[in-house]
Order: C-alpha cells, then sequence, then structure tokens
C-alpha cells in the first residue's frame, strides 16, 4: 500500500518549491489517484471536432478505461456518451462510423436516438411485446458526460462537478478571444500521434516552458531565441510560454498560409503556447493553431494524438497542401525532438533519492504552476 | 457512408428466390434465406422490408403475436437505417398495443 506523500513543500512558492515526487509518476496507486482527482474532476480532452465531422459520425474513445462514445448529432452538437448500453452494458459501438439513423446495441438491440434517447426495447415485455410497465423509456437514455468543444478539442468532465467549461477557463478564453473564429483541420497529413514512454505529465511539463529550447530544439535559436520567450501563467487554469519572433512558414515560391482575419498587431509575429490543465496542450500563430490531447494510457505510457488547423479549408486552398504537409512535419520533428528528454525525464524518477527536483526561479514559473494545480487537485481529492 | 453496414449493399431482389416485382420473396423458405443474407451483409435497409413482409404474411394469417414480432423486427432495422417506414411501422405495433408512440424528433 502507497502511503501519499506530503504534498506541502511542492505547494510552496516556485523559488523555495520542490517537484512531485517520484510516485506521481511511476506508481500506479498514485495513477489511479490522479485519474480521479485531477483528470476526471477537471474539463480533460478526449478527442477532436474533426474526428466526427458529419451529422452521425461515433468514434469510440477508451479514456483511462471508461469507454466513452463520442457522437455529432443531426444539429452538429457534439455528445459524450458512456458507449454502454443501458440493459446488458454491452459496448454500443466498437469502431468509428456513421450512423444514419439511430444506434443500436448489437446485442438485443435497444435503440438511441443521437441525442441518446431511448426509442426501442425490443420484446422487453415478451415477444413482440415492446413495452412493460416497469421499463420507463425517459429514465433508460444513454448515460451523458458534460462536455464542451474548443478551438476543435472535445473536453469532458468525467465526475460531473467541475465548474462549466466558460467559467474554468475563461481567463484563457478571454486571452484568445481573436482566434475564436472557425478552425479548418488540414486534412489528413495534419493529424498524427506520439507514442511516449513516459507519464503524461512530464508531456505537459516540458510543453510548457521555453528553458529547454536552445538545448532540445537547436534548430529554433537561430531566430527564436530565449530571450525571445515569455512565461504564461494562470495560477489553477494554464501554463505556457509566448515567443514574440514567430516566423511564418513559407513555400519554395514564397507562398504562406492565409492568416485568421481580424487579428491585432500583437500576433504579426506572436505566437502562444498553452497547457490547459489538465492534458491538452495548444498552440496559436497568425495563420494556423494546433491541438494536442495526450492520452494517459497508463502510468508510464502517453499517447500524443495532434492536430493543426488552418483559417480556411483545404478545398479552398489545394495550392498550399504540399505546404500544409512541410508544417506538419516541421512541428511533429519538433515534437519528436522531446520525446528523449520526456522518457528520459520519466526513467529519472525510478532514482529513489530523486526529491522532486528544484526549479529555477525565474525560468520554471508555467512548470511549478501545474505542479501546484495537480497537487491542489490532489490533496482537494484526500480531503473529500 | 463509412461502414455503418446499413447501405452500399446490392438490394434483396438480387438474392436468388426473389419475385422481383417488389423485392420480396414468393415463400418462406425464400425469405428466410433472404433474412439470412441480409442479416450477413448487416443489411438493415433490406432488413425492415423483409421483417415487414413477414409481418404482412403474419397478420393475412390472423397471428398476432408472429406478426407483432416481425413487425418489431422491421420497426428495430428502419430505426437502425433511418428510413421513413419506422414511424408506420410503429403505429402498427402501438395499434396493437405492443410500442408506445414514438417521441417526437
Amino acid at each position: 500500500m502507497t502511503k501519499p506523500a506530503s504534498l506541502e513543500t511542492v505547494m510552496m512558492p516556485v523559488n523555495r518549491a520542490n517537484g512531485l515526487p517520484n510516485a506521481h509518476y511511476i506508481d500506479p496507486v498514485i495513477f489511479a489517484e490522479e485519474r480521479q482527482s485531477v483528470l476526471f474532476a477537471n474539463w480533460a480532452g478526449v478527442g477532436f471536432g474533426k474526428d466526427i465531422p458529419e451529422a452521425g459520425d461515433a468514434k469510440p474513445v477508451d479514456f483511462l478505461g471508461v469507454p466513452l462514445l463520442l457522437l455529432r448529432d443531426q444539429e452538429g452538437a457534439v455528445h459524450v456518451y458512456q458507449n454502454t448500453c443501458r440493459h446488458r452494458g454491452m459496448i454500443l459501438v466498437d469502431a468509428p462510423r456513421n450512423i444514419r439513423g439511430t444506434l443500436r446495441c448489437p446485442y438485443h438491440s435497444w435503440c438511441y436516438s443521437l441525442q441518446g434517447q431511448l426509442r426501442a426495447a425490443p420484446h422487453v415485455g415478451g415477444v413482440g411485446q415492446n413495452t412493460h410497465p416497469d421499463i420507463r423509456m425517459e429514465d433508460l437514455g444513454l448515460v451523458r458526460f458534460r462536455a464542451h468543444v474548443w478551438q476543435d478539442v472535445i473536453f469532458v468532465n468525467i465526475d460531473g462537478r467541475a465548474a462549466p467549461f466558460e467559467e474554468a477557463h475563461g481567463a484563457l478564453i478571454a486571452r484568445w478571444r481573436e482566434f475564436a473564429k472557425p478552425l479548418f483541420h488540414g486534412g489528413a497529413d495534419s493529424s498524427f500521434q506520439l507514442e511516449v514512454r513516459t507519464n503524461w505529465k512530464l508531456a505537459v511539463e516540458n510543453y510548457c516552458e521555453s528553458y529547454h529550447l536552445p538545448w532540445v530544439h537547436p534548430g529554433l535559436n537561430s531566430y527564436s531565441r530565449l530571450e525571445d520567450h515569455y512565461n504564461i501563467e494562470q495560477p489553477g487554469a494554464f501554463s505556457g510560454q509566448g515567443t514574440l519572433v514567430y516566423r511564418q512558414l513559407q513555400g519554395a515560391g514564397g507562398e504562406i498560409f492565409p492568416d485568421f482575419e481580424e487579428l491585432s498587431a500583437q500576433w504579426d509575429t506572436g505566437g502562444e503556447y498553452v497547457a490547459v490543465y489538465p492534458n491538452v496542450l495548444l498552440g496559436v500563430q497568425r495563420d494556423h493553431t494546433f491541438a494536442i490531447v495526450l492520452e494517459p494510457r497508463d502510468c508510464e505510457t502517453t499517447v500524443e494524438h495532434i492536430a493543426l488547423y488552418y483559417a480556411r479549408p483545404g478545398a479552398e486552398t489545394p495550392a498550399l497542401e504540399p505546404l500544409r504537409q512541410q508544417n506538419a512535419q516541421l512541428w511533429k520533428t519538433v515534437f519528436e525532438e522531446d520525446i528523449f528528454v520526456v522518457e528520459g525525464m520519466q526513467k529519472g524518477r525510478h532514482g529513489p533519492m530523486f526529491d522532486g527536483g528544484r526549479f529555477s526561479p525565474v525560468m520554471d514559473g508555467p512548470t511549478h504552476g501545474f505542479h501546484h494545480w495537480v497537487a491542489t487537485q490532489i490533496e482537494a481529492g484526500r480531503r473529500a | 457512408m463509412t461502414a455503418s453496414g446499413c447501405s452500399c449493399f446490392p438490394g434483396v431482389s438480387s438474392v436468388p428466390g426473389f419475385s422481383g416485382v417488389s423485392g420480396v420473396p414468393d415463400d418462406l423458405a425464400a425469405l428466410e434465406a433472404a433474412l439470412l443474407a441480409a442479416h450477413a451483409r448487416r443489411d438493415c435497409d433490406a432488413l425492415a422490408t423483409l421483417y415487414a413482409a413477414a409481418a404482412d404474411r403474419m397478420e393475412r394469417r390472423g397471428e398476432i403475436d408472429a406478426t407483432c414480432f416481425f413487425l418489431t423486427q422491421a420497426f428495430v432495422f428502419a430505426l437502425e437505417a433511418g428510413a421513413e417506414r419506422a414511424a408506420e411501422l410503429n403505429r402498427r405495433l402501438v395499434a396493437y398495443g405492443r410500442a408506445w408512440p414514438l417521441p417526437a424528433g
């Protein structure tokens, strides 16, 4: 039995704090605790709207062992249901597909509308008898999780007790209000996944600081120096980094991506990269955005689901397809350069004498902000 | 259309034993074979049509329980297909006191 370590030192100011103890990265018992107190108790990313683009599109997702069904209804609204029939608990959808009419359980054919209502319970009162006084259709709809789509990421609050998304993330929504515009996924080449042998939190921690850039991404040094970056810190909600020297990608013929409309001058050369607690990493620039949903497979394995978005649909800008592919490859290279550090930090946390580490009081504020938030969530869970 | 399993298949009239007029087999053995084939194809449009035909046949014989069994099967597959005939099949079941009226929407 794991004895929970005190997290007091994690919650001290950054100049005196230690990072989260090793157990938070390597102990399945603590992983289970974080599953509940950190990932289920907040708005966690579980997928993308672009994965269910058409009415009736359904995609099953296993989120930390919870079977979810992402589904777009006829009006275009995204729902997240428990992918479990209310009758015998059968998995309803086992692979992505389009549902024309109702969602029929493959076992006894109980049928649900795209809005989750039970529409038919065939033979429930006997052969050819589809009613029974004790079976109330209105009580047996699909279990629905609170869901919210922002920047095309589908966020879910599993335990149902988090503040409304707009409230929990109001500060970032306001900060990036200029990017509250239609996003167009760049197509098949603009999505990719990286499976990494690391705890999911290390991917967050590495993403939200710029301290490592000159060492891990030396290719950025020529135009994006460390001093061109700044910390972004919103205690309790998000943290990350910004750059003052974002430079647009140009094709061989000088072609560039169209900008998002009506951006202020700040974004001419600005870019911001923020970890939306707990597990979503976002980036915005004048001509494209990206989102990374971190899927914690287990205590020491994480899948990074990455998607890139543009201001105009690919169908309107076919000549830019090579540039979209080049951009996706550029980002993939950057994210791949980070793998050895997140996997290395994971291995390092098996060193029993590691004390969570000390932060740079100047450079590591965003990372410490995340640690502080995680510790706060865990302590709240322990008090509940 | 992705792999819904409910379309993109040949019509039931392509199955041997069909009358070729209404798309429904003339005899029970052929009807059963057509149903099995439609199940194998997960062709819910065809399943709705074939089960409804079976229900009609039982209804003409006055076999109400069997009629409602087949109507139920037809109704479920019509629902899955998003077919308009689901409403009519539901009305027939409701008339026999075997189903609740479908809610709006």
